[in-house]
């Protein structure tokens, strides 16, 4: 039973909670309430202080200062008692497995470990085994499983003795579409069925809107919150009159607080060159028995930003690195600027430039030394690095900072002088593969503005990411999943092809919304909940509109309103990779 | 209730995980088999086969008969007859040879007309024990000869010795460092490894995260840790059994006392070794550091100051302080007293309420060291 509107008293409540880690703080000054049945979303960039919080909250981390009470424990002073009606999955993906147990003794040891009676234990499990469609999979070694199966799987550890309050941190980074749909499922089932209520984290401020209430973390401080409706109407819509997303809502909370200008959206810069750039063709590597990448295929024109979606092991990394030199392809060929790779080592990496994942630069050495040791790595001479070195240092921002250590930078200046390393011997090639994972919107966006400000000087760039809103920055985009390309074209054109064949989605917005999902989902099967609103996929728009009106109104539930939406850019993969699963 | 469900499931658990790492379980007990072999063949007090070369001036039969009484015995190895001292210095500079004797132009002469002669030794002194050693088995062979020479002697000529020192070593009659040596092994090894491979028992899943798993469940630490403990004491215990089969197959060493006293000693012992390991790996944050720590506190002082070597009452007294504190000391006790002198429970009653003190400090420490909550 979903509590709609939300009321009563609240089942978590947080007062000017503040943590330090010797003298660093960490969060400050943090109040909020969650009330039961919700779920509640912790949003922010690394760092923000979302693990730190939700440790609190499971009474695993001591705060410095304040209150927090869960289930009306008072959990600072006896953490041990609300443990039982809890269930928290630490962040990572499956992390908390344990890799040489299969899937089944997996479940089986967290049943036993929380003296599930044997009768519940047997349902629950073949309960989130079919949601989570583990169930082929019970006998297999968590450690053999994929990212997203492995996340399903903790999900399912978590849950297997029904808690009433449940801790997700970061459940859904790196995850497949696939499989973070399916969490979706199994967390509104949970909510709507059981009454359950969760708090999770997430850094994807797009899945956020799927969250009842949110609060915007950032350095610690909670910026803004609230029901994540009302703080998305209370920002405004934009020029098109559509909905702000909740990426602007941080944005906007961002700039009240840290006074920098707000960044425009990212818009098209120039067009690419017909000329190719990078050609690539049946390219494949395997790890042993295991196909990490599977006869991949695309072009890449001069002056493109060509991006790369797909969550964690789909196989991203290996091909950029196959495609700079560090991996040799099993089969397949491919050349950059003419040049086959694999071979002239050398000449090939003088036109290259690369950004690895999380690490390419030096913590310990200074910003002005990171710099000159690129540059010498590079072979460049004093001169041209002297004359670079402004340059560089003006595209990261950090004109005056040359003597700070690279590890003290906050994330998102980091990430913008690897960059700079990475075009410091200006290459007409970029890879950056995730390069902004982590990062806070507005240094995401920051970011973005300076791939096209490269971009239009003819630069063609490769991009890797798990962000799915990310895929409007890119001119062409591969859909990665499983090691093969999945969808590949322009984002709006892959989208509108989706569209085109699996229809759009009706968004029923009710104040009693639990009722009406309950109502409906009997007619519509593939009716699920977005946040407070229900969505239901539709090929007849008009005519479905009209038949949930009828439905709704014989059983006396309120609408407020029935607008037809288009997919997001996670439905659009959905699509995409259910079609390739009819292909051999 | 001792046993609850909980701390069976954590049990359960660890034992599927250690069973199912291949390479874990491989050195688990690869790891003690090549210490216990490497050692106990490599690691011997006896000298034996010591390289020796002769001058021989005089040439005679007599300093034959003198040269190849050392051959023969299995102390020594002949390595044959050199011209000059010179040559002697060099086997000795490069440890060609240990041994260099001169044999004395006039040397059958001199015994001959019931004198004694001189014979000149040069002995690789850089290692004192051995050098005594070699000096002490020429001696016993020099002796040996003058005896059986007596009896071609003139009558009264030389002034032999009528009072003969027989010493007869008892517990080890053979004077074999191997029995000695090898129940010592035991103590030794099942300090270390035991301690060892617990060590990473639970700082593995501070690292992996699966920590957490536990620390937002309903289960006592109590029944986490002993959970833990267990199979890693199994794993102990089996490696006592291989350890002490090897002694008896292998090594061909005498048991005197109780197999069955030696065995419910080892199960305390391995407890012991196990929760210091446990007690580690609760301490510390990272798998490297819980090993190395590990290694460093039990493999150094387990054959340093356990009475492994050198026996606790010839120690200095800090060594002393030292050894009374490390458990090994008190099981090595009992290891010897077992296989040398057939001693058992009567005489170690004290050692193995001791070794309970250990057992009882280490576990509560770890309990103690053990939060749900972190800082």
């Amino acid at each position: 039973m979903a509590a709609s509107p939300l009321s009563g008293p609240p089942i978590i409540e947080l007062e000017q909670v503040t943590k330090f880690y010797r003298q660093t703080p960490a969060v400050q000054d943090v109040s909020f309430v969650v009330q039961p049945g919700e779920v509640f979303g912790l949003l922010g960039p690394d760092g923000a202080g979302k693990s730190t919080l939700m440790q609190i909250m499971a009474g695993v981390l001591r705060p410095s200062h304040g209150r927090v009470r869960v289930a009306g424990v008072d959990v600072t002073s006896d953490p041990e008692a609300i443990k039982s009606r809890i269930g928290y999955m630490p962040q990572g993906l499956g992390l908390n497995l344990y890799d040489a147990l299969s899937v089944a003794e997996n479940i089986h040891f967290f049943g036993k470990l929380r003296e599930v009676p044997a009768d519940v234990y047997q349902r629950h499990k073949d309960e989130l085994l079919a949601t989570t469609q583990l169930a082929p999979f019970v006998d297999r070694p968590a450690g053999q499983l994929s990212g997203g199966m492995r996340q399903k799987l903790a999900l399912c550890c978590t849950l297997i003795h029904l808690p009433q309050i449940i801790f997700l941190d970061e459940p859904t980074t790196g995850v497949d579409p696939i499989s973070r749909r399916d969490f979706w499922l199994i967390i509104n089932r949970l909510v709507v069925a059981e009454g359950a209520t969760v708090i999770m984290t997430t850094s994807y401020l797009d899945e956020a809107e799927r969250c009842h209430r949110v609060a915007l973390l950032h350095k610690g401080r909670i910026i803004a919150q609230g029901e994540t409706a009302v703080l998305q109407a209370e920002a405004g819509g934009d020029a098109q009159g559509r909905v702000c997303s909740l990426e602007e809502v941080f944005i906007r909370a961002m700039v009240q607080e840290t006074a920098v200008t707000i960044p425009d959206p990212v818009s098209f810069c120039t067009l690419p060159g017909s000329e190719p750039m990078i050609q690539v063709e049946a390219l494949t590597k395997k790890f042993g028995a295991f196909t990490a990448v599977d006869r991949v295929s695309f072009t890449i024109y001069q002056g493109e930003i060509f991006g790369f979606l797909g969550p964690n092991g789909a196989g991203k990394t290996t091909v950029i690195k196959m495609l700079t030199g560090i991996l040799k392809p099993t089969s397949g060929r491919g050349c950059i600027a003419g040049l086959p790779i694999g071979r002239d080592g050398s000449r090939i990496k003088a036109h290259l430039g690369y950004m690895s994942q999380k690490f390419s630069l030096y913590r310990d050495l200074s910003v002005a030394e990171n710099i000159r040791l690129y540059g010498r790595v590079y072979g460049m001479s004093r001169a041209d690095l002297a004359a670079r070195l402004p340059e560089i240092l003006a595209l990261a921002d950090l004109v005056g900072q040359e003597d700070r250590l690279a590890g003290d930078l906050p994330l998102g200046i980091r990430q913008r002088l690897a960059l700079g390393c990475a075009i410091l011997h200006r290459p007409n090639v970029i890879f950056l593969d995730e390069p902004t994972s982590g990062v806070d919107p507005i240094a995401r966006r920051q970011f973005w503005e300076l791939i096209c400000s490269l971009a239009s000087q003819g630069v063609t760039i490769m991009v890797s990411t798990h962000y799915m809103d990310e895929a409007q920055y890119c001119q062409r985009l591969a859909f990665v999943h499983q090691g093969r390309i999945v969808g590949l074209g322009p984002p709006e054109e892959l989208r509108q092809q989706a569209e085109a064949a699996s229809g759009q989605h009706l968004e029923i917005v009710s104040p009693q919304f639990g009722q009406v999902f309950q109502a409906l989902r009997q007619h519509y099967p593939r009716a699920f909940l977005h946040g407070s609103r229900i969505h239901i996929p539709t090929k007849t728009p008009d005519q479905d509109r009209q038949q949930i009106t009828d439905r709704l109104e014989g059983v006396g539930l309120p609408v407020t309103a029935i607008t037809i939406t288009s997919l997001t850019m996670e439905d659009t993969f959905i699509y995409f990779i259910q079609e390739q699963q009819h292909v051999p | 209730m001792f046993l609850s469900r909980r701390l069976l499931a954590v049990a359960d658990k660890e034992l599927k995980e250690i069973l199912r790492d291949k390479l874990y379980i491989s050195l688990a007990f690869g790891v003690p088999l090549l210490l216990f072999i490497l050692f106990g063949f490599g690691l011997t007090l006896d000298v034996n086969n010591i390289p020796f070369a002769v001058i021989d001036q005089n040439r005679s039969p007599l300093s034959r008969a003198f040269t190849d009484r050392l051959a023969h015995s299995r102390y020594f190895a002949f390595q044959g007859y050199v011209a000059a001292e010179k040559e002697l210095y060099a086997g000795l500079v490069d440890s060609h040879i240990r041994l260099g004797l001169i044999i004395p132009p006039n040397f059958d002469r001199t015994l001959a007309s019931g004198q004694a002669s001189d014979l000149q030794a040069l002995i690789d002194g850089a290692f004192p024990d051995r050098a005594a050693a070699i000096l002490s088995y020429l001696d016993i062979i020099q002796q040996e000869f003058n005896r059986d020479l007596a009896p071609a002697r003139p009558a009264g000529t030389l002034a032999a010795p009528y009072i003969q020192v027989e010493s007869r070593a008892w517990f080890n009659p053979d004077l074999q460092s191997r029995n000695f040596i090898v129940p010592g092994l035991i103590a030794t090894n099942l300090f270390f490894y035991p301690a060892l491979l617990a060590s990473i028992a639970v700082v593995r899943e501070k690292e992996s995260g699966a920590i957490f798993n536990i620390y937002c469940a309903p289960i006592r630490t109590w029944e986490y840790l002993l959970g833990k403990l267990l199979p890693y004491w199994a794993i102990g215990f089996l490696n006592y059994f291989l350890l002490v089969g090897l002694a008896e197959f292998v090594f061909h060493v005498p048991m005197r006392g109780s197999l069955v006293f030696l065995t419910a000693a080892a199960w305390l012992y391995v407890g012991v070794t196990t929760s210091l390991g446990l007690f580690i790996s609760v301490l510390l944050r990272t798998q490297v550091g819980a090993m190395l720590l590990t290694t460093v506190i039990t493999l150094i002082p387990a054959f340093i100051y356990s009475g492994f070597f050198i026996s606790v009452a010839s120690m200095a007294p800090e060594a002393q302080v030292m050894a009374a504190i490390l458990p090994v000391t008190y099981f090595m006790e009992i290891v010897r007293g077992v296989y040398l002198k057939g001693l058992g429970l009567q005489q170690y009653w004290p050692n193995l309420l001791i070794l309970m003190g250990f057992f009882g400090a280490f576990f509560g420490l770890s309990l103690l060291k053990l939060k749900k909550r972190l800082e």
